[in-house]
């Protein structure tokens, strides 16, 4: 696929999963992309929380 | 004072004298099917906007508006007022007429005559009436409110043919106590707020059908479509409706939508333009296999983003 995907997360959700299983979950994307991804949501997601 | 053995006589006692500006029941050119005994407030226009606004896009199909404006030829077929002659020559009138009214709707078609025959079942059967200029036309039930009026018969007819001389007609009846307007009327003037063009804008929902593309396990990628004119929902709204807040997912019970389910994204395809909705396998809801049901999330939720009303019916996609 080329660019990124136009995907909307449910922040929420994701938060409350670990990496592996958002990763499991979301089969039809690119995991290098899903795994930046993770890590974006939930560090911004702890960011605001701060 | 008692109100016994008390009659009313001067309850309507009115003068003929009138000034410049005096109302007029215009051109009809629209209506605004309601729920029985719908009432709109009168304290200001703005209020009354703000009410009719929330309820067309009311996800409570039973508290909705169903606006239809459009109306291209309206035809007045009322009786002729029943008068009956005494021996002794002297005549009387025995009671009112019932207003008979119909409307050919020239926008919305085939679709919308088959959404008003399909509302036909629908309890719930008021109107409001709007016309050419800007004014909305309800009943006043006491309460300083303007009140929809509840027709006698309210009928969408089958279409008359295409003669090749006139378009296809689609004709709308409704046939109710003259009196509801004629002597108990309710009336809104919009003309300082739109006027008949904000009441000719007001738009219905549109109906979507969702529907199975694929499905994997925890994700299933669907399809919508307005039911009618068959638009693609994923052409018009691809960065839109890829939003996990724009869906619903439900957890199926006994073929039944259940309670719902998370969806972690929803993914726009670009390739069979259609949505791919994940759904949260942590979730308590969740079954492995079974089916799961999805519709567009409610007008309420999908209105401020696609700034369109739509409603789609929970489909069951199956693996």
């Amino acid at each position: 696929m080329k660019g990124d995907p136009i995907v909307g997360f449910n922040v929420k959700a994701v938060k409350n999963q670990k990496k592996e299983q958002f990763i499991k979950d979301h089969s039809h994307l690119d995991p290098k992309w899903l795994e930046k991804k993770y890590d974006e949501i939930v560090g911004k997601q702890a960011k605001e929380e701060k | 004072m008692s109100v016994k053995n008390v009659i009313n006589c001067k309850n309507r006692r009115a003068n003929t004298g009138y000034g410049n500006c005096t109302v007029d029941l215009a051109f009809i050119a629209g209506f605004i099917w309601a729920p029985d005994n719908y009432k709109i407030p009168t304290t200001t226009v703005a209020a009354a906007i703000t009410k009719i606004q929330t309820d067309i896009i009311n996800d409570v199909f039973e508290l909705r508006l169903f606006p239809v404006p459009g109306i291209v030829a309206p035809t007045d077929n009322t009786e002729t007022l029943p008068v009956v002659t005494y021996a002794d020559g002297s005549k009387a009138v025995p009671r009112d007429v019932f207003f008979d009214w119909t409307f050919q709707n020239g926008g919305g078609r085939f679709c919308l005559n088959y959404r008003l025959r399909a509302l036909l079942n629908y309890q719930n059967k008021s109107f409001f009436f709007f016309d050419k200029n800007g004014v909305l036309w309800g009943t006043d039930t006491g309460d300083g409110m303007i009140t929809a009026i509840k027709p006698n018969l309210t009928w969408a007819n089958v279409p008359k043919l295409n003669t090749g001389a006139a378009p296809t007609e689609y004709l709308f009846n409704v046939n109710y106590d003259a009196t509801l307007l004629a002597d108990y009327p309710a009336f809104i003037d919009f003309s300082k707020n739109g006027g008949y063009a904000f009441l000719k804008s007001l738009s219905g929902l549109q109906d979507v059908d969702i529907a199975k593309v694929t499905r994997a396990a925890n994700v299933l990628t669907v399809s919508a479509f307005t039911n009618c004119g068959s638009s693609n929902l994923a052409e018009l709204y691809p960065t839109q409706l890829a939003a996990a807040n724009q869906w619903n997912a439900f957890a199926d019970l006994n073929g039944a939508p259940g309670n719902a389910l998370t969806i972690t994204s929803v993914t726009y395809n670009a390739n069979s333009k259609s949505f791919v909705i994940t759904i949260d396998t942590s979730d308590p809801d969740y079954v492995a296999g079974a089916p799961i049901w999805v519709s567009l999330a409610g007008p309420t939720e999908t209105y401020p983003v696609l700034l369109t009303g739509y409603e789609s019916a929970p489909v069951s996609i199956v693996v």
